[in-house]
């Protein structure tokens, strides 16, 4: 089972998916942030977006599609936890994670490299359990790669870097971490069980963009 | 639609959206009560389990080609 986790470490490593998919979701956080600048330095544009975040905190998650708004109440300074908390609760970060977990959970599938490993194990179950650990890592450094790039965008755009309240940051970073990953292991298995990259990674996109609401 | 057919079935009303992945993403609020994190958290966990238990099984059982 190590060994299984260290060749699937390895190969999350080589992928240049990963690679390509933190660059571009450093570029959706800059962007993002530069946006909500924007927002933040109107005054009207600012109420605004308050009040749309204290009417509809309750039911936000019913809204289909995805969206990014300022939560930070006029006059106060714009921190870390705002920001950060404004792209995960718009699903930035859980496009990118779930994107990668179909690439990842299929490509010894679709590369038939499957075949030389699957008759070296005891239990081939144990394959998708190390992938399993491998898409925890990897959301684990999603979400740093996120403060990072949300730290340094924060610091550029506002021109300061206040972080906001650490121990309910922490708290709030760590269990959309876990939902995160739920959400890439979710992935995983549809893409393991359909085995068809553009209809699971479809349903992955459609599962970020709140499709469950028409449920 | 389907929180609609639980209601007209048993009369009450049930947040189905609170017991997803994705709706529990989108819930957890600014500097929201320690008891919402928590559920959150086992959201998490049961959907994490499950599937990766289903595709465990799946996988174990299926032919590889």
């Amino acid at each position: 089972m190590l060994n299984l986790i260290k060749m699937d470490f390895y190969r999350m490593l080589k992928s240049k998916s990963q690679y390509i998919l933190w660059a571009l979701l450093a570029a959706m956080l800059i962007l993002t942030t530069a946006t909500m600048r924007e927002e933040y330095k109107d005054p009207e544009a600012s109420a605004k977006n308050w009040d749309t975040v204290q009417e509809s905190v309750e039911d936000s998650a019913e809204n289909l599609g995805m969206y990014v708004t300022v939560p930070t109440e006029p006059g106060q300074k714009a921190t870390l936890y705002d920001m950060f908390y404004a792209n995960t609760q718009g699903k930035v970060e859980a496009v990118f994670v779930v994107i990668f977990a179909v690439l990842f959970a299929t490509a010894d599938i679709r590369s038939g490299y499957i075949k030389n490993i699957g008759g070296q194990c005891k239990r081939r179950a144990d394959l998708v359990l190390s992938k399993a650990v491998i898409l925890f890592f990897y959301t684990v450094l999603t979400f740093a790669v996120t403060f990072l790039i949300q730290a340094l965008s924060n610091a550029v755009f506002f021109g300061y870097l206040e972080i906001g309240p650490v121990s309910d940051l922490l708290g709030y970073a760590a269990v959309q971490i876990l939902l995160h990953y739920a959400l890439a292991l979710i992935v995983m298995g549809l893409s393991i069980i359909i085995l068809n990259n553009i209809i699971s990674m479809t349903l992955a996109i459609l599962l970020c963009m709140n499709v469950t609401v028409l449920f | 639609m389907a929180a609609r057919w639980i209601h007209t079935l048993t009369g009450r009303t049930v947040d189905l959206l609170s017991y997803t992945v994705t709706g529990t993403i989108g819930m957890l609020k600014l500097n929201g009560s320690p008891e919402l994190l928590v559920k959150a958290a086992l959201v998490a966990v049961v959907y994490g389990v499950v599937f990766t238990a289903v595709s465990a099984i799946v996988f174990q059982r299926r032919d590889i080609r």
